[in-house]
């Protein structure tokens, strides 16, 4: 479905991604899980088509991905919804734009065909595709509303559904979910689970949260920086719907974390300098799970 | 409002001290009698018709051109460098300083006042333009790239709305800058407007009459500002989520 080749990636003299190999399967739920500034989220923008490579190749269904298609949609950090659109037409915002037969990242090749291909949703597919998302992501009785007027998780949402409608073969999510409460971030995952579930879509999830790649994804890729690259992969063989209090889900987290052992101090290391107490601190016996931006 | 009438009462207690002759320094009863007598006996009304035709008309003119200069000057980097660069010099110059070149220009006095208060609020409008534009959240153009809009989608679906706000906050102060112009304008150009009328009451030495016209000045500005700019622009700044 999604390949990438020994992918490179430098801003001016920083390396931030090297010799990335990745293979995404189709329907599978992909986390990259990785600590804050290891290009996790450089190399989701690139899969999108945002970001320019290096070196290295990114093919979707062996096509090389050049530029943005509505193939592969990218569910932003903030929900980037467009504050002068209601839930309803920011959902249906692109809907246009999604052609018949709609190939990978050539967006050159879709410019010339422009005229000849045809809305892959007919006006009134289009309607009623917003409908049912809203539906999905419950938030049909606020249609009407205007991003200002929603809560971070509601907005996300928006996002989510706006993504659903334009059928994209893989769902980017870059870190979705991170700027919400926990709470919130507890229904939500449940919610894409459902969601994964019902559509079976691709999706490329990029999160610093341990607990969230564990409960949602089939494998997680465990990222390093500096520069980026993979360090570990592990699958995570449990059937879904699951439960994050499941032991062998704590388990999997404790896998994850010695995995992260190496990286978490080599950061600690540059932030805080030699002298800190890493092995009395408790960082790799205690709860916390999850990687922000303060380790 | 307290401010307001503490104000009031001390201008009436100065004028009651009588250090001043009355055509000089009217108290405010006077200036209240005048205004109700020139609105009475109809100077005043065909006087503020007057100006705001040629303040709506040259406001028109700044606004529809800001904007086609703004949004240029913001998608065009090389017009930003050089049209850019004289924008700021020009805003630093009062606009009815372009006045006797505009008589000189128009025959007419009524297309070079208007010419001023074209002027008058152009600068700001061109700039407000171009920061609208150019502040855009570049998330909000990605994601209208990944969404699939090319480049002139993108301008005419996601730039343009987000520049809005920015957009009406110029035009709230070109509007504020226009009357201010075509008051300047009357006053020393010809024609039958409030500034007329203003320079018509120093003539006579009526100073409340002079009074008069500002309270007319003042409150025109006022009106439209609170009622009209100030509560589209907080309506838009609020949808926008910037506030």
């Amino acid at each position: 479905m999604l390949e990438i080749q020994n992918l490179h990636k430098s801003f001016g003299q920083e390396k931030v991604l090297e010799g990335l190999d990745i293979k995404v399967n189709k329907g599978e739920f992909l986390s990259i899980l990785g600590p804050s500034g290891c290009g996790k989220s450089t190399l989701i923008h690139m899969i999108a088509g945002l970001e320019s490579v290096s070196s290295g190749k990114i093919l979707m269904k062996d096509r090389e991905v050049k530029a943005p298609g509505t193939d592969r949609i990218l569910v932003f950090q903030n929900g980037a919804l467009f504050p002068w659109l209601n839930v309803k037409d920011n959902i249906a915002f692109g809907l246009s734009n999604v052609k018949a037969e709609e190939s990978s990242g050539d967006s050159r090749a879709a410019k010339k065909t422009k005229k000849s291909k045809k809305d892959k949703f007919s006006d009134e597919e289009k309607q009623q595709r917003v409908e049912e998302l809203m539906k999905k992501v419950h938030l049909y009785q606020f249609r009407d509303k205007y991003p200002h007027q929603l809560s971070g998780g509601m907005k996300q949402r928006v996002s989510i559904a706006r993504s659903l409608a334009m059928d994209p073969e893989v769902l980017l999510m870059d870190e979705p979910f991170s700027a919400l409460d926990e709470q919130t971030k507890m229904v939500l995952h449940e919610e894409l689970q459902r969601i994964w579930l019902e559509t079976k879509k691709t999706i490329v999830f990029v999160t610093h949260n341990i607990r969230e790649a564990v409960k949602l994804s089939d494998r997680v890729l465990v990222m390093g920086s500096h520069p980026g690259k993979i360090i570990k992969e592990i699958p995570i063989p449990y059937a879904h719907p699951r439960k994050v209090t499941d032991p062998n889900l704590v388990e999997m987290e404790k896998v994850i974390m010695e995995s992260l052992k190496d990286e978490i101090e080599k950061r600690t290391k540059e932030e805080f300098g030699d002298g800190y107490p890493m092995e009395e601190s408790g960082v790799f016996s205690g709860h916390n799970y999850t990687m922000g931006d303060g380790i | 409002m307290a401010f307001l009438a503490a104000i009031i009462i001390l201008w009436e207690m100065v004028f009651r001290l009588g250090i001043w002759p009355d055509f000089m320094f009217p108290g405010p009863l006077q200036v209240v009698q005048t205004l109700i007598r020139g609105f009475s006996e109809g100077n005043y009304v065909p006087a503020l018709l007057n100006s705001l035709r040629r303040l709506f008309i040259g406001y028109f003119f700044a606004v529809v051109l800001g904007m086609i200069i703004g949004v240029l000057m913001g998608r065009f980097k090389s017009l930003e460098e050089t049209l850019g660069t004289v924008i700021l010099p020009l805003q630093s110059v009062p606009s009815v300083v372009w006045l006797p070149l505009a008589l000189l220009w128009f025959s007419m006095g009524e297309s070079a006042m208007i010419f001023v208060v074209v002027i008058g609020g152009l600068w700001n409008m061109i700039m407000s333009t171009t920061a609208g534009i150019k502040g855009v959240d570049p998330v909000l153009i990605q994601c209208g790239r990944n969404l699939g809009f090319g480049g002139g989608k993108i301008f005419t679906k996601v730039i343009l709305p987000a520049a809005i706000p920015s957009m009406i906050t110029g035009m709230r102060l070109a509007w504020a800058f226009c009357w201010r112009a075509l008051m300047a304008a009357e006053i020393i150009g010809t024609g039958q407007g409030l500034g007329q009328v203003l320079m018509w009451g120093r003539d006579m030495g009526n100073m409340s009459t002079v009074m008069a016209v500002m309270f007319i000045i003042a409150a025109t500005g006022m009106i439209s500002d609170g009622f009209v700019f100030k509560r589209l622009e907080d309506k838009v700044y609020r949808q926008w989520g910037l506030m």
